[in-house]
Order: structure tokens, then sequence, then C-alpha cells
């Protein structure tokens, strides 16, 4: 189980990234 | 290595297809984007400009809310509403939260159980719902990203346009928004209900999303 633990990190990393990417470019007026 | 890769192939073969893809969209993104500009007599933007401006944010976080909203929802409708035949319904006459002994919580979890479905109060609460909780805060947050990004794309065309900017509020109640918002639900909801409908009379050998192949029409809650 240790794979796909490592693997649920790594989504949820991933999509609080993205979304905080795509937040901080809107919050930039880009 | 070997084993980790065939232990969690499904997963990260929906990573790799995600990111392929996310990738496929930078490119073609940014040159549909450049068309739009040069057609419009602007000057066209590099790749780095592009995945770095609103317009590239707001499409990619317009389809995410779209897609975790639809998982939100079957999560929780399909507590409560049932499907005859379907393989993805629970059957008729089971439908809400069920009984401990039946979830396995309380003094019903198993030496195996997560600890929070043997404890008591908020965290058993909190737990037996944390899915769809995480798939709808996954929802909200997407569909907050698509209304910022979405609200500075919006006023860099206004302004190319030489008309003046909108607010936040002004934004998430223009045609825009919502354009860019239910164009992506309806396609989510009518592949639910086709994924619901479809899978009664289809099959698909092998897959846990189907039923057997040898199943009849009327089995319901049954995967192959």
């Amino acid at each position: 189980m240790n794979g796909a633990r490592t693997l649920y990190a790594v989504l949820l990393v991933t999509i609080a990234l993205g979304l905080a990417y795509v937040i901080v470019i809107g919050l930039a007026r880009r | 290595m070997k084993r980790l890769i065939r232990d969690n192939a499904l997963a990260l073969c929906f990573l790799l297809l995600f990111l392929l893809s996310l990738a496929g969209q930078s490119v073609a993104g940014a040159a549909a984007f450049n068309e739009e500009q040069v057609a419009g007599g602007g000057s066209p933007v590099t790749w780095a400009e592009y995945v770095t401006s609103s317009s590239f944010a707001v499409d990619v976080a317009e389809n995410w809310q779209s897609e975790y909203l639809q998982f939100f929802l079957y999560i929780l409708i399909t507590v409560w509403l049932v499907q005859r035949g379907s393989p993805e319904s629970k059957k008729r006459g089971e439908q809400g939260l069920e009984s401990d002994a039946e979830q396995k919580v309380g003094r019903h979890a198993e030496p195996g159980s997560p600890a929070w479905a043997a404890a008591d109060g908020w965290r058993r609460t909190v737990f037996s719902h944390s899915l769809g909780i995480v798939m709808g805060v996954l929802f909200l947050l997407s569909w907050l990203a698509q209304s910022v990004a979405g609200l500075a794309a919006y006023n860099n065309e206004q302004l190319a346009r030489l008309e003046d900017p909108v607010s936040w509020i002004g934004y998430v109640t223009s045609p825009d928004f919502w354009n860019r918002t239910l164009q992506n639900w309806q396609s989510e909801f009518l592949a639910v209900a086709s994924m619901v409908l479809l899978a009664i009379f289809l099959r698909e050998r092998g897959s846990p999303q189907s039923k057997k192949v040898g199943d009849p029409h009327v089995e319901t809650a049954s995967t192959g």
C-alpha cells in the first residue's frame, strides 16, 4: 500500500499546486 | 520497482495521460490563442507566456471543476437513488446510509478497518463522508479558481476592446462565466446518464465497470 499512499499524496499535492497556480495567475491579472 | 508499477498501473496510467493531455492542451491552446491574436492585429505570445496566462489557466480550471462536480454528485446521489439493472447502482431497498453493521463502523469495525471507522463522534462522521467531502471541496476550489482566472482573462479581452473591466461579482454573473461552466456540466451529466443506462444493456468483458457478459439485463449492482 506504500506505493498507493505515495501516489495519493502526489495526486493531492498536484491538484493543490494546480489550483494555487490558476488562482495566483488570476489574481496577478496576467 | 516492477511490482510498484504493476500494483499501481491504473493510477499511473491515468496520471500519465493527464500530464500528456495537459502538455498537448498547452501547445494547441497557445497555437489557437496566437491565431486569434494575429487575426485581431495583436502580436503572438511564446509558449511560456501562454501557460502563465489567465487564458490557459481558466481553460484548465473550468474542466477540472466539472469533473469534480460529476464525481461529487455521482458519489452522493447513488447513496439515495437507484437504477434497476445498472452495475453502477445499489439494489432497490438499499438506499440510504445503511446500518453500522453493514458499513463496519463503531463496534462493528474489523481488525483491518481504518482507525476512524472504529472511532466515535466527529471522526467517524468525517471519515464516513470523506470521499464526498474531498470531491466537493475540490469542485468548489476549482470553480473558484475558474472564476478568478476567468475574470482576469475576461478583463484582458475587455481592455483589448477598449471596454471597462468588470468586478468579480460582475464576472460570476456574466454570460462568459456561465457559458464556460454550463458547457462543461452538460457534457458530464450526459456522460453519467449514458454510463448508468448503457451499462444495463451493454457489456465490456473483464471490466469491473460492467456486468458480467452473461448477467441478465435486470441484474443490479453486480460487476464483471
